[in-house]
C-alpha cells in the first residue's frame, strides 16, 4: 500500500514536471528562483540579526545633523567650547579685581552678549563648563546650568557604559535635559 | 611629614568617617538601620559593571558575571534577613519562597515591595517577580548596540542565591520590558528545576 502510493506520487511528479521539456524547464527555473529568494531572506535576516546595533541605520542620529533651527551641530559645539576656553582662562587671570593676590581667581566669563544671541556659561568646582547658547531674553541661566551639572552627575558619571570625555549617549540624560529646557 | 602634622592629617580622617563608623558600627540586627546613599551605591554598581565588562567576550558573559557577583550578594542577604527578621522563618515551599522574596528580601534591599509577582501563563515553573522602578539601575542607560543586554542581572543572581538557600534552586535571568513611563521595568524569571516541581507535586499530593 505504502509502496503503491509512494509510486503514484513518483509517477505524478514524473508526468506533471519532468515529462515534457518545456515543464521541466519551468520546474527548474521556478524552483532555482523560489530557493535564491529563501536563501537571501533567510540570509539578510541572519545578517541583521548578528549585526544588530551597528549597522548605518542605528548609528545614523549619532552622526547626521540636527534638522532643527538654530541647533549647533556637534562640531560647531567643539568649535565654541575650544574658543571659549581660551578665553574664559584669561579673563580669570587679567581681572583687574583680583589683581595682586594669588588665592582669589575670578569666576571668568559668565554671559557673552551679541546683537541676536547670549551665551551662558557655568564652571563647576571641578573644571567642567556648562554652556548654553539663547536668546537676548534670558538673562540669568545660571539655575538651570547648575540643574544640568546635577544631570550630568546623575545620569552621565553614574552611567557604567559613560567613558569620561567623550560625547555623552544616554537615552536618560538626553530625555532629562529636553525635560529641563523645556521648563525654561 | 612631621609626626604633628600626621597626626592632624588622622584626627581630620577620623573627623569626617565619623559618620561612616556609625553606619558601620550599628548594630547587625537591628531590622531598620540607616540606609546607605544611592549614589554611592550607584558609582559602585558602576564601577562593578565596568570592572566586569573589561573581562568578559559578549553581552551574555557580562550577564552571567553580574549574575555571579549577586549570588554572592544574594548568600549574605539570606543569612542576614533570617537572623534579622523576626517572623519569617526558612521556606522550603516554592510559592512561600517567592512571597519571601517578593516582599521580605525586596524590603530589606529596596525598601519596598516588588511591583507584581505572577505565574507565567505558558509553562508552570516560571514565575516572575516584576519591578517598575529598580533602584539601583535608576541612573543606567544601556546603549543602542548592547539593547539585549540587562542590568537586572545582579539582581536576578541576588534572587537565584537566595532561591536556592530555600531548598528551590531555580535559573534565574532579568529582562528589561519598558513600559510607558517606566523605561526601567525590570522582570525577573524564575525557571524552577525539575526536582523542584516534581517535590511540589509530592508534598501537594500528600496532603
Amino acid at each position: 500500500m505504502v509502496g503503491g502510493f509512494t509510486k503514484s506520487i513518483s509517477s505524478f511528479t514524473y508526468r506533471t514536471f519532468f515529462k515534457k521539456e518545456s515543464t521541466y524547464f519551468t520546474t527548474v527555473v521556478a524552483s532555482g528562483v523560489a530557493f535564491s529568494i529563501a536563501f537571501n531572506t533567510m540570509f539578510e535576516k541572519y545578517w541583521d540579526n548578528k549585526t544588530a546595533g551597528t549597522k548605518w541605520i542605528d548609528i545614523k542620529d549619532r552622526y547626521a545633523k540636527d534638522s532643527k533651527l538654530g541647533q549647533l551641530s556637534s562640531n560647531e559645539a567643539l568649535t565654541l567650547a575650544g574658543t571659549f576656553h581660551g578665553i574664559h582662562v584669561l579673563a580669570s587671570r587679567i581681572s583687574p579685581a583680583t589683581k595682586g593676590s594669588q588665592s582669589v581667581k575670578d569666576s571668568g566669563i559668565q554671559t557673552i552678549d551679541t546683537k541676536n544671541f547670549r551665551i551662558h556659561c557655568y564652571q563647576t568646582p571641578t573644571g567642567i563648563k556648562f554652556m548654553a547658547a539663547t536668546d537676548l531674553l534670558e538673562t540669568k541661566l545660571s539655575d538651570v546650568l547648575v540643574k544640568m551639572y546635577g544631570l550630568y552627575s546623575d545620569y552621565a558619571l553614574k552611567n557604567p557604559f559613560y567613558n569620561l570625555e567623550m560625547p555623552i549617549r544616554s537615552e536618560m540624560f538626553d530625555s532629562r535635559l529636553v525635560q529641563l529646557v523645556k521648563t525654561v | 611629614m612631621t609626626a604633628t602634622h600626621v597626626q592632624s592629617l588622622l584626627k581630620l580622617d577620623t573627623k569626617t568617617t565619623k559618620r561612616a563608623n556609625m553606619l558601620l558600627e550599628q548594630n547587625v540586627a537591628r531590622p531598620r538601620r540607616e540606609k546607605v546613599s544611592l549614589s554611592a551605591f550607584a558609582f559602585v554598581f558602576a564601577e562593578i559593571v565596568r570592572y566586569s565588562q573589561n573581562r568578559v567576550l559578549g553581552i551574555q558573559d557580562l550577564e552571567a558575571k553580574l549574575n555571579e557577583i549577586g549570588k554572592r550578594v544574594g548568600v549574605r542577604v539570606f543569612e542576614l534577613t533570617m537572623w534579622r527578621e523576626k517572623n519569617v522563618h526558612r521556606e522550603s515551599r516554592v510559592l512561600q519562597t517567592l512571597v519571601f522574596l517578593n516582599t521580605v528580601v525586596w524590603r530589606a534591599l529596596f525598601d519596598k515591595q516588588a511591583d507584581s509577582l505572577e505565574r507565567s501563563t505558558e509553562s508552570d515553573d516560571e514565575y516572575m517577580i516584576t519591578d517598575n522602578e529598580p533602584a539601583i539601575l535608576k541612573y543606567i542607560s544601556v546603549p543602542k548596540e548592547m539593547a539585549s543586554f540587562s542590568p537586572g542581572a545582579f539582581i536576578s543572581g541576588i534572587v537565584e542565591a537566595i532561591a536556592e538557600c530555600c531548598q528551590c534552586p531555580a535559573r534565574v535571568t532579568s529582562h528589561v520590558v519598558p513600559a510607558e513611563g517606566m523605561p526601567l521595568r525590570t522582570v525577573i524569571l524564575l525557571k524552577f528545576d525539575k526536582e523542584v516541581m516534581e517535590r511540589e507535586k509530592r508534598l501537594e499530593a500528600g496532603k
